[in-house]
């Protein structure tokens, strides 16, 4: 299909799109052929951010949304899922346009898991409950659940609609006010939305969106306005935006950070199944998931053939390399941008020079930032590919003997958000998702974070958790009242 | 066989032409016996329609069509019972004026009532349960051995006998916990009140229910009722009614199948007035309390305790208020007051008022017959009842306030929770320490302070005592359809590994 080519530029502040104060833009480009995307994306400043939080602020305090029961302010989410899954086709190009997606995946997946978080949480809107208690000694005790006041969220450029649902959704539903910051690399189709925030009917102020780079996004997490920032992305960024929240005003935080999961397979394991979830599961994305089982360790027993189809699956998907994201048959994108591309293939040069590299290794030259599936057979150990994170195409492969030597592998890491498991004992299963060291566990499948149960990292991958009614808790805090 | 239809005419002229069939698999038959029951306006007492009377046949089949559909239904997401209550309650707001016609001329609900508040309310309690519908989840709990975690799964088959005097609400708080926790439904209307269920039988079917999952017949308490009441195969029954019926329910669930049984049965809601109520805002509520609805709601607050610091003053303007009502037809705009619901309740009130006399309380207002082709009685009040006088113990369900002066708020707690029932009552009072402190001595189910009647989707609603059990609305609602199973599983050793 052709490319889209109508475009919003400007921030979306209290129901308008407005110029930034800041005269800077950002340069998009798309990651398919390397061109320039005429879109002069302004970038917020200290300036807009103030504008941004006074508005979210006036909306939190006294405006319309202010005076809405749950039940309001769930229609409105339900209105927002409808129109996001109308213009799903439309917010599905944009994205892809600016970070290679597969439009197939873009549209049919992920555009539409934001729709189901705002109908998902549309329906906890009226049902934020506390606590209450007898008055045992005199005194009568209530518990009050009640919204934090303005809440920002940081997203990055790998799923980027799947955010505005995610940290808008809960915000929104708490009766919170939200703004929200796609990544500097993907801002096109979280900015669409800005007519549909207003098509939904939501009041000024409610939902706004900024635009720019790590440095907007350090005025966000050191806003004194702000009450809560919800932030997905590298570690290394992400511990600076808890720095400049406890500096600021230690407003709340929330970080979904990076992964170097683990995948175990058991020689009791359904191979076909493994192989399907191991290999092409990781490929989802082109490997930039935080969810990616990046380490794959598979029982020594079943190594050799298990690591011959895995190899083959990840042929198969370099065999459609340099397809163009934006046709609705293409399955394997490139990399998201030029920063990425280069990150990875300097990850690759590491691995090669420690002679582990079984495929892959190479991105496909001049057209566009693709890079090949790539696999690396028992990798050092201590060696940089192997233990940090990669965030593409790239896979290493250990084989272990034991469960125990299993669990020992996967736990070593200083990450926890996601690991799968692949076995057809259920003991092993239950065992063994029980010692691993993380957040999340798939058995006998890809992990996909499911909006009714809580995803939050261990260790460095992340603190709190969002989705499911954990995530809801994180936009409330509580008043305790005392009645004599 | 097919069934005939039947055609209303509302204000403005606007015509609802309805199947009277029992809607059964999505269909709308006549009665296997061609029974059928007459539905009266009791505004005017004229015939408003003929419909199909469910007896057992009619209810086995519908059982059936329902256990058929349960083996699908069960199947179906949380997230999929979201969108059809979503699309049911879409649907019942468009029609919210042709529900509001059928509550005036059948129910004598008055217009604006049914439709600003009955028929808000319904929309409002299918929206807050299609929220739960995907949020049925159990817990995990750690066992020595292993790991145990516990299942939230629908009962099955169920059935809500509903009652005549706010229909579509009430039949709302059963069908939307029931379905978003996965159930199917068989509905009996009241036989004083069955048109609306026509209509909503048509908005399941427009909404896209799969057949069978929502059956709704109207029929006599005594067959069709009892029919459901006593099925082996209907696992749980929601009743709201009368006393003497809810007994009978119950005890037709043992001798059957232990079916699970909810019962909310009617009040003697006390009203407590204390000399520091702001006296205007307790006026309006304490008179709302009884004479809305003619006081056919079981939360009405048919005892009025005053304090006698404040006695004097309330008398005076109670009265004013309460004889400030214009009856007139239901459908009309300027009428406050309608029609009981059936020349039978009507007489049954005209009974209790009788008997007050007799027992000697003083009649301050009203007690008699509105002379009309309809059911009209005037609202009606008695003062210096005494706490063994009937007017003070037995539900009356009418436009009728018995009155009390009382002292002390221990005397006022004592005298409010002398009685069988435990539904809801009511207090006015300036003092939050009062408040907290005597809402905590009342036995019943629901207290408000400083108002009358709320009813929330997200506040579960029930009884004490001889009031029933089991609550409708809130989490605790949904908790009503829903079974919890309990699994277990032992971990065993690891294996040995053969290196």
């Amino acid at each position: 299909m052709a490319a889209p080519t109508d475009f919003q530029t400007q921030l979306f502040l209290n129901n308008k799109y407005v110029d930034a104060k800041s005269k800077e833009t950002l340069s998009l480009v798309n990651p398919f052929n390397g061109e320039p995307i005429s879109a002069a994306v302004q970038v917020a400043g200290q300036e807009d951010i103030d504008l941004a939080v006074s508005y979210a602020q006036a909306a939190f305090k006294s405006g319309p949304w202010s005076t809405y029961t749950g039940a309001q302010r769930a229609v409105y989410l339900n209105k927002l899922a409808d129109l996001i899954d109308a213009n799903a086709h439309k917010l599905a190009a944009l994205d892809s346009l600016c970070m290679g997606a597969p439009i197939a995946v873009a549209e049919n997946f992920v555009v539409p898991q934001a729709a189901v978080a705002f109908r998902y949480y549309a329906g906890l809107a009226d049902k934020i409950e506390g606590d209450s208690f007898a008055a045992e000694d005199g005194t009568y005790r209530i518990v009050r659940h009640e919204p934090l006041g303005v809440c920002a969220g940081i997203a990055p450029w790998n799923v980027p609609m799947i955010y505005v649902g995610w940290k808008i959704a809960p915000a929104l539903a708490a009766g919170n006010t939200a703004i929200f910051k796609a990544s500097e690399s993907s801002p096109l189709a979280t900015l669409y939305l800005g007519k549909l925030v207003i098509e939904a009917g939501f009041p000024p102020g409610v939902i706004q969106f900024v635009n720019g780079g790590g440095k907007t996004g350090a005025l966000l997490a050191s806003h004194m306005g702000i009450a809560k920032i919800s932030f997905t992305g590298s570690t290394s960024v992400g511990k600076i935006v808890q720095k400049l929240a406890t500096e600021s005003n230690m407003k709340k935080v929330t970080l979904e950070l990076g992964g170097k999961s683990a995948a175990l397979v058991f020689e009791d394991a359904n191979i076909p199944n493994a192989v399907a979830g191991t290999a092409d599961g990781f490929l989802l994305n082109s490997g930039q998931m935080c969810l990616a089982t990046s380490r794959l360790l598979v029982q020594e027993s079943i190594a050799t053939p298990f690591i011959e189809a895995v190899k083959a699956r990840f042929l198969k998907a370099a065999s459609k390399l340099g397809s163009d994201p934006l046709s609705p048959t293409t399955t394997y994108g490139p990399m998201a941008n030029k920063a990425q591309f280069d990150r990875v293939l300097s990850y690759i040069n590491i691995g090669k020079e420690g002679g582990a590299l079984a495929i892959g290794g190479a991105s496909n030259g001049n057209n566009g930032l693709f890079i090949e599936p790539t696999v690396f057979v028992n990798p050092d150990k201590n060696s940089r590919i192997y233990k940090e994170e990669i965030f593409g195409p790239v896979l290493s492969i250990l084989t272990f003997k034991t469960e125990e030597e299993a669990l020992e592998l996967a736990n070593d890491t200083n990450t926890g958000l996601s690991a799968g498991l692949y076995t057809s004992d259920l003991n092993r299963a239950l065992r063994v998702s029980a010692k691993l060291e993380s957040g999340n566990v798939a058995i006998n499948s890809l992990h996909l974070p499911a909006v009714n149960v809580p995803f939050g990292g261990w260790k460095e991958s992340g603190s709190g958790q969002e989705l499911g009614r954990y995530g809801f808790q994180s936009y409330l805090k509580t008043k305790s009242v005392h009645i004599k | 066989m097919a069934s005939s239809t039947v055609q209303l005419t509302g204000i403005a002229g606007q015509s609802v032409e309805l199947p009277t069939g029992l809607f059964i698999n999505n269909e709308f038959l006549e009665a296997q016996s061609k029974s059928t029951v007459k539905v009266l306006n009791p505004s005017t007492g004229k015939l408003l329609a003929v419909v199909a009377a469910a007896e057992k046949q009619d209810v086995d089949l519908a059982v059936g069509t329902a256990k058929v559909a349960f083996d699908t239904w069960k199947t179906v997401s949380g997230i999929e019972r979201r969108a059809l209550l979503f699309k049911l309650a879409e649907l019942i707001e468009r029609d919210s004026e042709i529900f509001a016609t059928i509550e005036a001329l059948d129910a004598g609900v008055l217009f604006n009532d049914s439709k600003f508040l009955h028929v808000a309310a319904a929309v409002e309690t299918l929206r807050y349960f299609a929220g739960w519908a995907d949020k049925c989840n159990g817990s995990s709990m750690p066992i020595s051995g292993g790991m145990a975690y516990t299942k939230k799964e629908p009962i099955g088959v169920c059935a809500a006998v509903v009652p005549w005097n706010s229909p579509l609400m009430i039949t709302c708080w059963k069908l939307a916990p029931c379905i978003a926790a996965g159930n199917v439904l068989i509905v009996k209307t009241a036989e004083l009140t069955p048109i609306y269920g026509l209509k909503l039988a048509q908005l399941v079917k427009e909404a896209g229910f799969p057949p069978g999952v929502i059956n709704i017949i109207t029929g006599l308490g005594a067959k069709a009722g009892q029919s459901l009441a006593e099925h082996m195969e209907v696992r749980k029954l929601a009743f709201t009614g009368s006393g003497p019926v809810g007994r009978g329910i119950m005890i037709a669930a043992a001798r059957s199948n232990i079916k699970k049984v909810t019962l909310e049965l009617g009040g003697k809601g006390p009203t407590l007035i204390f000399d520091d109520a702001e006296l205007e805002n307790a006026v309006f509520w304490a008179t709302l309390g009884i004479t809305a609805h003619n006081g056919q709601i079981c939360a009405a607050g048919s005892r009025i305790l005053v304090q006698s610091g404040i006695y004097d003053q309330f008398i005076e303007a109670f009265k004013k208020r309460s004889l400030d009502a214009v009856a007139g037809d239901p459908l009309l705009a300027n009428s406050t007051k309608g029609p009981l619901a059936s020349r039978v309740q009507r007489d049954k009130v005209l009974g209790h008022i009788q008997k007050g006399i007799q027992d000697g309380a003083e009649l301050l207002h009203g007690g008699k017959v509105i002379e009309s082709d309809g059911n009209y009685l005037e609202n009606t009040a008695f003062v210096n009842v005494t706490r063994d006088m009937s007017l003070m113990r037995d539900e009356i369900f009418g436009p009728v306030a018995a009155i009390a002066k009382f002292k002390t708020e221990d005397e006022a707690i004592s005298l409010a929770n002398d009685s069988e029932y435990g539904l809801s009552s009511a207090i006015f009072t300036s003092d939050i320490s009062r408040a907290y402190r005597v809402s905590d001595a009342l036995e019943t189910g629901q207290v408000t302070i400083n108002s009358w009647g709320n009813i929330n989707a997200n506040t579960p609603f029930g009884g004490k005592k001889q009031s029933g059990f089991g609550k409708d609305l809130g989490v605790e609602g949904l908790d009503e359809w829903l079974n919890v199973k309990t699994v277990k599983v032992n971990l065993l050793p690891a294996k040995e590994v053969k290196v």
